[in-house]
């Protein structure tokens, strides 16, 4: 399309940035329900819930590429990974189903999990390979 | 004889955290700083009189900072006059000044016309992420009634509007860093996140005399947000283009990065 023709957003184009619009409104009064927590410091505040959404993010990331890459076969055989898988990748739609406070919960788990999982495979010999890689490095510049 | 260095990206893209970074390295950025919101808790670090300059400009051009199409502006003498005053005071009373406003980016080629040996610090982000936290601080403002609603309201009926604003800001600078590349700096914010030694990098490079800050002084990692999901997206040639302009960024603060690789002290 030349961007000098005319465009008119389709019902879909519509609907998409309806329901974007929605999703940040769904944010926005989840975090005043809380009473001015951006000010008040509140655990759920509009940047905490982010910041807990998107170590949930990581730790999905992660966890999948673990089980893809060549450490994947030996990383299955350890409980404590299969448990991590188990919460968080075989159930991809269990948060979406939960209260505002279960969610929070959910969210906060996954963050410590997160945390536990880095600190264990940044240490031991396994380690040095992890934190030779920029992204592992990220995650635990943001996370620890 | 004074140096100048600018800093210049798009909105959302931690162009804030950066200049207060190098603000408290001892970079001058403005005799009135604009105040700091909910969206940009530790300030903007904004020169009032260079954010009004810009904004007359754009709105003698009948245009907003709200930009999503390609600018030539048109300057009047009284503003070229005002841009002098403002360079010849600075000039005046800082040895080393700069400024920061992401409106720069569309007035870079006129700044560099008065100020030939100005330096520029480009910072960028990735479109997803910036257009999803100007999204943010857009419905926001939306929800508290703060600010235009008719503004805030294009977020949501124009498609793809805020990634057409990246492009068009992004792109200013791309063609920029071409015409200028001995006097441009191109860092991406995960760079400067992941350590790289911004203060550092803009010393070697042009002898400015910072004082070296420790990154994490002044970057909060947890303020910013990013996108949990991937971008949408209306029309797929603007995604095509996005990534385009996305790739010709990553190339330059790649050669940065390569520039500065083997003597980068351990952070």
């Amino acid at each position: 399309m030349s961007e000098n023709d005319f465009y008119t957003p389709t019902d879909l184009d519509r609907l998409r940035m309806e329901n974007e619009l929605l999703a940040f409104e769904v944010r926005f009064l989840k975090a005043r329900s809380g009473g001015q927590p951006e000010v008040a410091g509140s655990p759920v505040s509009l940047s905490r819930m982010t910041h807990l959404e998107e170590a949930e993010t990581d730790l999905k990331l992660l966890l999948r590429r673990i089980q893809n890459s060549p450490l994947g076969p030996v990383a299955r055989t350890n409980k404590n990974f299969r448990t991590l898988s188990e919460r968080y990748l075989r159930q991809p739609d269990r948060a979406l189903a939960m209260s505002p406070a279960q969610r929070t919960v959910y969210l906060e788990g996954a963050e410590k999990d997160l945390k536990l999982l880095l600190r264990r495979l940044g240490r031991g010999p396994l380690g040095v390979a992890f934190k030779r890689r920029k992204s592992f490095r990220t995650l635990q510049e943001r996370y620890l | 004889m004074s140096d100048q260095l600018i800093i210049a990206g798009f909105h959302r893209s931690g162009t804030s955290a950066t200049a207060r970074l190098l603000h408290r390295a001892g970079l001058f950025l403005g005799y009135e700083l604009l105040e700091a919101l909910p969206s940009n808790p530790y300030g903007h670090f904004e020169d009032r009189e260079i954010v009004n300059l810009h904004t007359r400009i754009l709105a003698d051009n009948d245009r907003t900072w709200a930009l999503d199409e390609p600018l030539l502006p048109v300057v009047g003498q009284q503003r070229w006059s005002l841009m002098q005053r403002i360079i010849d005071r600075r000039n005046s009373e800082h040895s080393l000044w700069g400024f920061k406003d992401p409106r720069a980016c569309l007035f870079m080629m006129l700044w560099k016309h008065l100020l030939p040996d100005a330096k520029v610090l480009i910072v960028y982000r990735h479109f997803s992420n910036s257009t999803y936290s100007l999204g943010q601080r857009h419905s926001s403002d939306m929800f508290l009634g703060r600010g235009s609603a008719h503004v805030h309201r294009r977020f949501w009926e124009e498609p793809d509007f805020a990634l057409k604003m990246w492009l068009v800001h992004n792109n200013a600078l791309l063609a920029f860093a071409r015409a200028f590349p001995q006097d441009t700096m191109t860092v991406s914010l995960d760079m400067i996140r992941d350590g790289f030694p911004v203060v550092w990098a803009l010393n070697r490079r042009w002898n400015l005399n910072l004082v070296d800050v420790p990154i994490a002084e002044a970057f909060d990692q947890s303020i910013s947000v990013r996108r949990v999901r991937r971008q949408p997206v209306s029309d797929k040639e603007w995604g095509e283009r996005a990534r385009d302009t996305w790739s010709r960024l990553e190339e330059l603060s790649g050669q940065t990065e390569m520039a500065l690789r083997k003597e980068v002290p351990v952070v």
